[in-house]
């Protein structure tokens, strides 16, 4: 059990720390937010439920002494019925000689609704005098009733009993009565000799019942009356509890001392107040079931109950609301920032436009900060790539343009061997052909030039070689003049002439052939170099263009490797070099180039 | 806004949420104590002296009173007819009752009437019906055991006379179970413990005859020493009869009566049998409005009944069953 609780709080405790910070806050809101009213709402109703409570024991305790003060009113009126027979009529009276009779109708008469009769009774039972006069009852023996030997117990005290039926005279009309007896010792005067005898007034119960259901009729909560030792006097309930129908306390409660005090009783919680009527020693007893404060308090508690619920939809609600307004901000931040080094790796998404800016002031700030920063950074990227960019194609331009030792060493001396042989025209020819190779060379630090000046360049650097390889190769060169204008990088052509000559010519036994030639296609502009020499092996051929050949440093492959990098730096794209070679076939170089006039590229140049 | 179009079916959610606990409260407010309707118990008695019914109306009024419900006590002309008994249940029904509380007149033709009928409220009848409550669907009877009564008065009759003593049984009313029931456990009882029983039941010519007259000359014509009765009105006119006579007999009833509580004392009737009719009122209003209370098993034992003599009738026992608190 233990662990399973350790489990499921640790499981809640993950889930809670793995949650979105919009749900952290919803939810921790949520939660003492619904802490906070469900205790104000059990507080307010256990305040209420003690209010109610208290309210109605304050309400009945004036009831009941309202009811004790009639009661009391009402017994000593009765009490003042008996002292009047006894002090005024009785003991002023020899009853050898006088009758009591009349002052007894007359006490009678008075007090004749709450009365049922008056009777004065000698010690062994005869009736002396009894109002109103009545037949009494064959075989009733007075002084084996109650009331009766009450009287001789306490001889100097007013005796009350429980309520029963009057069962001294004759009633033809089947009525009876039930009456609560108050009867005393009195002294009887015969012939001056005094004698004990029991004065007997009988008030009607009704007048008790009334009382007490005038005040039961409306409420909460029942009011009765029980004599000291717990017999009922009066319950509104009297006739279901002697039926053994319903139970009641009245035992516990008489013997409790005047106050209020709780118990349970039959299943029932009840509230309890005990006030003793004065001289009787009866109890008036206020009984306040809780369940009849349960109209009260079970609509109240509906009505919280109701009223929390709402509470808590507008609280969960709010809290979703509200906890949305904060972290929205701050997801949409970082969710631009994750697009941001999503961006990182390709420097076109990186796009400071993209930071979400928004929200309360901090949020704002931290966005204009990323914002200000994601700036910086790509500043400085592109400054980086702008260097790296440049500090490639002057060192690819530099390499370019370095002219080989060896061809300006053996032109010079075939120069020098011509003027020897007094070969001056020839000699001038050549002296001319390497001047205006080195002026297209330098093409005043220009690395662009049209396409007629590198075929110039071309022809120049061509009609050296021949002289030097006294034209063991034969060229041809076959250019469209539509592309003579357009923008070429310099020094692309001579090295690919280079590569024909030092390695697909040189070596061969039959005439050797060169064709160099220059069109357009779709829009682009295509420069081959073919020779009919021995041709590229093929697993030399295909790593030619690849960082393998720059990894030899030597050979064919490094010229071919310099151009075509040049090329995809200056024009990017697919242009390029394409090489196709065929064993003792002889080999094809192409310049692929995008088909730009000199003046277009000069002024997009200098709009950069 | 994105987020409320997002979020659209939970705002309606919430908001019909909203609305539906509104109207619960409102519902609560309209269902409170105040506005609650007062249910009406029809209690549809034989006879037309209320003041017999007035134990029985008690103890169902006091059960109505708690229950927020309007007693009303509806009687018949003929305490025998069960034509105008079934006429007014009908009436009750139409009219609206809540619940109706039967003393047949006829217990069989008046429990055959409701079966046919059906009514859809609670029917319980007071005083025995010959059948087992459990059989009863939606109906209840709520008695004493009168057939122990009967018994039980009969044993009275054994112990209190010789075994010589002629006893005769007025055998009226027997077309309500209860009676028929008594009279049995009676007959049960003394059966060959007694001198003589004779039954004295109204010939087919004496069916309009007045219950007095039809006693009076059945006791001018045989002597016997004791007479039994089962029922109020027998017993009050047994009690006539012999007043009218004045003649004296030893009289053992089973009655509620006043006049049987006066007669009593006056030593014309020697035992009498007294059933708590106020209980028998305060469990049939029970199990008439408290579906709760219904479910529970009822038992005959909750009846209280007590054979009472002139010399213990003032005992404080005694003295709560036969004379009730009439206000």
């Amino acid at each position: 059990m233990g662990n399973t609780v350790t489990g499921i709080m640790s499981f809640l405790k993950e889930g809670y720390k793995k949650r979105s910070l919009q749900w952290t806050i919803s939810l921790s809101f949520t939660l003492i937010s619904i802490l906070a009213i469900a205790s104000m709402a059990i507080a307010f109703y256990g305040h209420s439920t003690n209010t109610i409570r208290s309210n109605t024991i304050e309400m009945n305790k004036q009831v009941v002494d309202q009811v004790s003060l009639n009661l009391n009113s009402y017994l000593r009126n009765m009490m003042g019925i008996s002292d009047t027979m006894c002090y005024s009529v009785i003991k002023n009276t020899d009853l050898t000689y006088e009758k009591i009779n009349k002052e007894m109708n007359l006490l009678y008469e008075a007090n004749k609704d709450n009365l049922t009769s008056i009777v004065c009774a000698s010690e062994d039972g005869a009736i002396i005098a009894a109002s109103p006069v009545s037949t009494r009852k064959s075989g009733v023996d007075l002084t084996k009733e109650k009331w009766f030997l009450d009287a001789f117990d306490e001889i100097e005290n007013i005796h009350f009993s429980t309520p029963h039926v009057q069962n001294i005279f004759d009633n033809s009309n089947y009525r009876y009565f039930w009456v609560v007896s108050l009867s005393r010792c009195v002294e009887l005067t015969n012939m001056g000799n005094v004698r004990t005898g029991v004065l007997l007034v009988d008030m009607n119960y009704s007048g008790i019942e009334q009382m007490f259901e005038k005040i039961n009729n409306g409420g909460v909560g029942f009011i009765y009356l029980c004599d000291s030792d717990g017999q009922i006097i009066y319950h509104p309930m009297q006739k279901a509890i002697y039926a053994g129908l319903v139970k009641e306390n009245n035992i516990e409660h008489a013997a409790h001392s005047d106050g209020v005090f709780s118990e349970r009783f039959d299943g029932q919680e009840r509230d309890v107040l005990v006030r003793t009527v004065g001289y009787t020693g009866w109890k008036i007893i206020s009984v306040t079931p809780i369940s009849e404060l349960a109209p009260d308090l079970g609509q109240m508690r509906n009505y919280l109950i109701m009223v929390v619920v709402i509470a808590f939809i507008i609280i969960i609600f709010g809290n979703y609301i509200i906890s949305y307004v904060v972290t929205d901000p701050i997801r949409k931040l970082e969710d631009s920032i994750a697009y941001l080094e999503e961006g990182v790796a390709n420097q076109d998404m990186m796009n400071e436009e993209d930071i979400f800016i928004g929200g309360s002031h901090e949020i704002r700030h931290l966005g204009r900060t990323v914002k200000s920063m994601v700036r910086q950074m790509k500043k400085l990227t592109d400054d980086m790539v702008k260097e790296q960019k440049a500090k490639r194609k002057s060192e690819l331009d530099a390499l370019q343009s370095q002219i080989n030792p060896h061809f300006l060493y053996n032109t010079l001396d075939s120069v020098v061997w011509m003027i020897e042989g007094e070969r001056y025209k020839e000699a001038i020819s050549m002296v001319t052909a390497l001047a205006q190779l080195f002026r297209i060379s330098l093409s005043k630090g220009n690395n662009i030039i049209t396409i007629h000046d590198e075929i110039v360049h071309a022809k120049n650097y061509l009609s050296i070689q021949q002289v030097r390889y006294k034209n063991k190769f034969t060229a041809d060169i076959d250019i469209d003049p539509a592309i003579e204008n357009c923008a070429t990088i310099k020094l692309i052509v001579q090295p690919l002439l280079e590569n024909a000559i030092y390695y697909g010519v040189e070596h061969m036994d039959g005439e050797g052939e060169i064709h160099l030639k220059g069109y357009e296609k779709d829009g682009d502009i295509y420069i081959s170099v073919s020779d009919n020499g021995m041709g590229i092996p093929k697993e030399v051929l295909d790593t030619l263009l690849t960082d393998k050949a720059r990894s030899r440093g030597k050979g064919s492959g490094i010229g071919l490797w310099n151009v075509n990098q040049r090329i995809q730096i200056y024009f990017k794209g697919d242009y390029g070099l394409m090489v196709e070679s065929e064993l003792d076939e002889g080999t094809t170089v192409t310049i692929h180039l995008p088909k730009v006039p000199i003046e277009e590229y000069r002024k997009e140049e200098s709009v950069k | 806004m994105k987020m409320f179009k997002d979020k659209r079916a939970l705002l309606t959610g919430l908001v019909l949420l909203l609305v539906f606990l509104m109207l619960v409260m409102s519902q609560m407010k309209i269902s409170s104590p105040g506005g609650e309707k007062r249910r009406k118990v029809s209690l549809v008695v034989y006879g037309d002296d209320n003041e017999r019914w007035e134990n029985l109306r008690q103890g169902a009024g006091l059960v109505c009173d708690d229950k927020n419900a309007d007693l009303t006590l509806v009687t018949t002309l003929l305490e025998t007819d069960a034509a105008e008994q079934k006429e007014i249940i009908n009436r009750e029904i139409e009219g609206g009752a809540d619940a109706l509380i039967i003393a047949s007149c006829n217990s069989g033709e008046i429990k055959a009437f409701i079966d046919e009928r059906k009514p859809k409220i609670p029917v319980v009848f007071v005083e025995s019906l010959n059948i087992s409550p459990l059989s009863m669907g939606n109906s209840i009877a709520v008695s004493a055991d009168d057939y122990k009564m009967g018994y039980e008065l009969g044993e009275a009759v054994t112990a209190n006379e010789s075994d010589m003593v002629t006893v005769a049984v007025i055998s009226e009313n027997t077309v309500r179970d209860s009676v028929a029931l008594r009279e049995q456990g009676f007959k049960d009882a003394i059966d060959g413990k007694v001198g003589r029983v004779i039954e004295w039941k109204r010939s087919e010519r004496q069916q309009n005859v007045q219950t007095r007259m039809f006693i009076q000359k059945a006791i001018v014509s045989e002597a016997t020493d004791v007479i039994v009765t089962f029922d109020n009105s027998t017993t009050d006119a047994l009690l006539d009869a012999l007043s009218n006579l004045n003649q004296s007999s030893k009289v053992y009833s089973i009655a509620t009566s006043d006049k049987a509580v006066y007669n009593l004392y006056n030593k014309e009737i020697k035992a009498l049998e007294y059933t708590n009719e106020f209980s028998m009122g305060y469990l049939a209003a029970m199990y008439a409005l408290d579906e709760t209370y219904a479910r529970r098993k009822y038992s005959d034992e909750q009846i209280e009944y007590r054979i009472v003599k002139k010399e213990n009738m003032y005992d404080e026992n005694n003295q709560r069953l036969l004379f009730p608190f009439v206000n």
